[in-house]
């Protein structure tokens, strides 16, 4: 029999507790330093200190400023070792942390680590609790159970709807044409009624050139200005075409300084708010060398009602409500392109669709329309163009079809997914593809011009022998395809076969591209006359208003309203 | 009478135990077989400019990592050694120490046992997952010791709970219901823990180990706060990572029940002097039992008979909740919150972007197999669930029938399930070692 255990003497007991007392003390003053160094640590970035960017801004400005540069790595050095600095310290607290620790625990050993205590002998020990203490805590155990049961059913009604993942949509049945299809069921789908209504982009709903519930004048004269509700100047050139929705008009005006949104009171042509590119990270500080027939406001911005959208020959892509107040921009690759950028955006659906082909690279991009952040983007084999995209509603998916050399692509609209390309383009391609009926047109002077099926790709016919368009941008109805070109010659060609229906030869023709309301064509040719012509199987000329300037642009047109943009004024022809 | 542990000579134990610390103490001094490895190609600088060497390591050398096997077993057998034939609480804490130093701050407490499962989980859980066969030694070898031994591991070994032993001081006694309430957390962490791994979501039991921060020098804040509050707290509640929260102690709970042999406090025949009675810092020694239980057996009987038919209910009940509850557990899933994130953007474009999404976008992936991806983690999650909250149901009706049934008990013994092994009782004991025959 051993005698019971004993506890340290008073002596050491007092000695450890002393020790911890001490060690307590100093690990709570290293732990105190430490979060404070941390803190520093946290708060202060090397990297984007405020200094060193003012340093560095400067600098872009002087890039031959050597002495400036210099002070750019010192100052960069200062801030990094600063930085170093201080995590060595924290790694110095975790070290001296570690030796507090120990003499706090020898202290607490020394002050007797769970000393042996005297039981209650009153107690008996075989008539203890042990029974109550179980009945105790099978009510706690039950009791916890039920409450977690309770509470995980809570969580789980409560993220019912907002936690699963949803289910992927069944592919809706391909619609089926009506019977009685005519040219005049030619429509954008895919598109709310509001969209198709007004004129969300450059060539209306989806870019198609298309407009359903229009009634547009045959006649006007902008030098006189008979049939001219108003025309207002336009700030700065551009050769961007006016989208509209509701009672506003939206265009993009460029030069060398300023690059600007406008939008026009739809009903008397008042600017109402101009927004600008000013600030935007990463925007080149020089814009790119153009040619006079594109400049930096080619392409057309667009519009869903609540946003809009513009890019310049910069690379820069604006968002901005409808009160011009900016929601995000972002500068793109800036575009190496010897003419000047000049594709059109789309937006749908909440994404902002940017054809980006330059020397620099050729992708497809999919920017929010909220914050500007890319969704999703496609590199793509093709060569520099000018061309802007189209989205068609296929019976599977909105579609994206771009037209570039080598290849005609389509892609899904909503992830970006390729699903065709053909290759049938060269040379320099500025024309936009035309949809109508399931078949995609494409066509570009020097190449040919091409029908393929919308949902595979496949070559229906090709023609060479055709009036090739260079600039303007082809429209179709179920059955024609009207091909135009920059020297005047407007075709009508069966659109089932390629076979040439009519030509005509006009004085001029244009850059910008001819639209189809209702059984018309309206095409505006840059002498600023617009040839109105009737969408059929013969050529039937209705009128050849002018507009008293030129213009090298696509009109819009909502109800019973055109909106053309002359060389410097915006007219609006009821 | 139980039978007199053997004592081998008083030089080959300092033997025994100074070769394993040496052995232990020497290991940061081996050199280690790290290798550059060039992930991204270097820019070609033309100003002269002489980038620096990398210093990014290879993984672990196999046979470093097979030593650190080789260590764990010998730690075990040397823990299993001191506690039930030695009965040495000295050389118990000294292979604490040495366990924390090398386990712990050497191998900044990686690979852990503890961590090991959810290895081990992810291994059934994703085919296309090799689980390291030193890993799966590092989860299986405490185990197979504890049905030898009980739970050594814990006593010596474990780096986690060698910090908590080294800070014990002032330990109170828990009420013994509080301690079984709380003692049932583990499989519910456990649970969660396996299920999360298993869907390759998240490795829980490593990213809330409150100490390996301390073991790295760095730690979010809220971890060593963590940490830090479980040391303070472990000062006057023994072990309490060990006792309410480690997964891993659940299982050995399991399998030190079922083992072989045990340490006892006593080395002879208990004389019920009760002087033991206080002298567990974890509660885990169990007192005399009469014989008879202290309520009439009908009424025993009847609440059996009540939780035994319940059982089967308790356990749908749960089944059917963790079903439902898994598919909100699965946000914790990259690809489900990815997915969800892009589904409520298409809703509402407001939000604002993640930095997830951003880079989802830029990469220029499609969202099918996203979508596709995070619909099986979530049908994954569902049935991993149901599976939990039956198991877990069916657990706390097998608890509640354990703490239904009376056990009589005619001495003090450590309860099997919850002693560490820590030695710390034996001094308590007065009873001298029986003379070997």
């Amino acid at each position: 029999m051993s005698p019971p255990p004993k506890n340290p003497d008073p002596e050491r007991i007092l000695l450890g507790r002393r020790l911890m007392a001490v060690a307590a003390v100093f690990l709570l003053v290293v732990a105190g330093l430490m979060l404070w160094t941390r803190g520093l640590l946290r708060s202060t970035d090397p990297l984007h200190a405020p200094a060193l960017q003012s340093l560095m801004a400067q600098l872009e400005r002087e890039p031959g400023n050597e002495t400036l540069r210099q002070q750019v790595r010192e100052l960069d050095l200062l801030a990094r070792r600063a930085f170093f600095i201080r995590r060595g310290q924290l790694e110095t607290g975790g070290w001296l942390m570690l030796g507090g620790a120990v003499v706090f625990i020898l202290g607490l050993h020394l002050s007797g680590s769970a000393p042996w205590r005297m039981p209650d002998l009153k107690a008996c020990p075989g008539a203890d609790d042990a029974w109550s203490a179980a009945a105790r805590a099978r009510r706690w155990i039950a009791g916890g159970g039920l409450a977690l049961l309770a509470g995980s059913l809570a969580v789980a009604f409560w993220t019912a709807r907002t936690a699963r993942v949803p289910a992927p949509e069944a592919d809706p049945e391909p619609a089926e044409r009506p019977a009685d299809a005519t040219a005049l069921a030619v429509t954008p789908a895919g598109w709310t009624d509001e969209a198709r209504r007004n004129w969300p982009s450059f060539r209306g709903a989806g870019a198609l050139g298309v407009a359903t519930e229009a009634e547009p004048p045959l006649d006007w004269d902008g030098a006189e200005g008979r049939g001219v509700r108003w025309k207002t100047a336009v700030p700065l050139p551009g050769f961007s075409s006016p989208i509209v929705w509701d009672n506003r008009v939206y265009l993009t005006g460029a030069d060398a300084e300023r690059r600007e949104v406008y939008a026009f009171d739809a009903d008397s042509g008042e600017l109402l708010w101009t927004a600008d590119d000013a600030g935007v990270p990463d925007a080149p500080e020089t814009p790119p060398r153009t040619t006079a027939d594109t400049g930096l406001a080619a392409p057309s911005p667009a519009t869903d009602g609540r946003r809009v959208v513009a890019i310049f020959g910069t690379g820069v892509v604006l968002g901005l409500d409808t009160d011009g107040r900016r929601l995000w921009a972002r500068a793109l690759p800036v575009p190496d392109n010897h003419y000047g950028h000049s594709s059109s955006l789309l937006l749908h659906d909440g994404l902002v669709f940017v054809q980006y082909d330059h020397f620099g690279g050729a992708e497809l991009l999919a920017l929010d329309a909220e914050t500007g952040a890319i969704r999703w983007r496609r590199p793509r084999e093709a060569d520099i163009s000018w061309a802007s995209p189209i989205l068609v509603e296929t019976p599977e998916r909105m579609t994206l079809v771009l037209n570039a050399a080598p290849v005609v692509a389509a892609y899904d609209a909503r992830t970006g997914e390729p699903l065709w390309s053909r290759e049938v383009m060269s040379g320099e391609i500025g024309v936009s593809p035309a949809y109508a009926a399931g078949r995609v047109f494409a066509a570009n002077q020097y190449a040919q011009a091409v029908a393929l099926d919308a949902a595979t790709g496949e070559t229906l016919w090709a023609s060479t022998r055709l009036e090739l368009p260079d600039a303007a941008s082809p429209v179709a109805t179920d059955e024609h395809l009207f091909l135009p070109t920059a020297y005047g010659i407007l075709s009508g060609v069966d659109a089932a076969t390629g076979a040439v229906a009519w030509e005509h030869e006009f004085d001029r023709g244009g850059y910008g591209s001819p639209i189809l309301v209702g059984d018309r064509l309206y095409w505006v040719t840059s002498e600023g006359v617009t040839r109105i012509v009737r969408a059929g199987p013969e050529f039937e000329l209705l009128g050849e208003p002018a507009l008293g300037e030129p213009s090298m642009t696509t009109p819009a047109v909502v109800g019973r309203r055109l909106f053309i943009r002359g060389e410097r004024r915006l007219f609006c022809i009821e | 009478m139980r039978p007199r542990a053997t004592r081998p000579a008083a030089g080959a134990r300092r033997g025994t135990l100074a070769l394993a610390l040496l052995a232990v103490g020497a290991l940061p001094g081996v050199p280690t077989a790290a290798a550059n490895v060039q992930r991204f190609p270097r820019p070609d600088f033309t100003s002269g400019y002489t980038p620096p060497t990398l210093t990014t390591p290879a993984p672990r050398a196999f046979g470093l990592e097979v030593l650190d096997v080789a260590l764990l077993a010998a730690a075990l057998v040397l823990a299993g050694h001191l506690a039930l034939r030695r009965r040495s609480r000295k050389g118990l804490l000294a292979l604490t120490v040495a366990c924390l130093a090398y386990f712990g701050f050497v191998r900044q407490g990686c690979v852990c046992p503890i961590g090991s499962i959810q290895n081990v989980a992810l291994a059934f859980g994703d085919a296309g997952f090799a689980v390291p066969l030193t890993v799966v030694a590092f989860f299986a070898l405490p185990l197979l010791f504890a049905l030898f031994h009980g739970r050594t591991f814990c006593a010596a070994v474990c780096p986690l709970g060698a910090i908590q032993e080294v800070v014990v001081w002032r330990p109170r006694k828990l009420p013994p219901w509080l301690n079984q309430t709380l003692g049932t957390i583990p499989w519910v962490y456990l649970g969660v823990a396996l299920l999360f791994a298993a869907t390759a979501t998240d490795f829980l039991v490593c990213r809330w180990d409150p100490f390996v921060g301390f073991f790295r020098f760095g730690a979010p804040l809220p971890m060593a706060l963590f940490g830090a509050g479980l040391l303070v707290l472990g000062l006057f509640v023994g072990r309490p990572y060990c006792r309410f929260l480690c997964p891993y102690g659940a299982l050995l709970r399991v399998f030190s029940r079922l083992s072989r042999r045990h340490v006892t406090i006593t080395p002879g025949s208990c004389i019920q002097c009760r002087l033991c009675e206080n002298a567990c810092p974890y509660d885990a020694i169990r007192k005399p039992a009469d014989l008879a239980p202290p309520e009439p057996p009908a009424r025993g009987a009847r609440r059996l008979a009540i939780l035994l038919a319940a059982a089967p209910l308790v356990a749908l009940a749960a089944a059917g909740t963790g079903a439902a509850f898994g598919a909100g557990l699965s946000r914790a899933n990259r690809d489900v919150a990815l997915a969800l994130e892009l589904h409520g953007a298409e809703a509402d474009n407001g939000a604002a972007p993640s930095l997830e999404r951003e880079a989802f976008f830029t990469s220029g992936l499609p969202e099918g197999p996203l979508f596709d991806r995070a619909r099986v983690v979530q049908r994954t999650f569902a049935a991993g669930g149901a599976l939990l909250g039956g198991a877990l149901g069916l657990m706390a009706s097998a608890k509640l029938l354990g703490l239904s049934v009376w056990r009589s008990r005619t001495d003090y013994e450590p309860d099997r399930a919850h002693c560490v092994s820590c030695a710390r009782c034996f001094s308590a004991c007065p009873v001298k070692p029986e003379p070997k025959t």
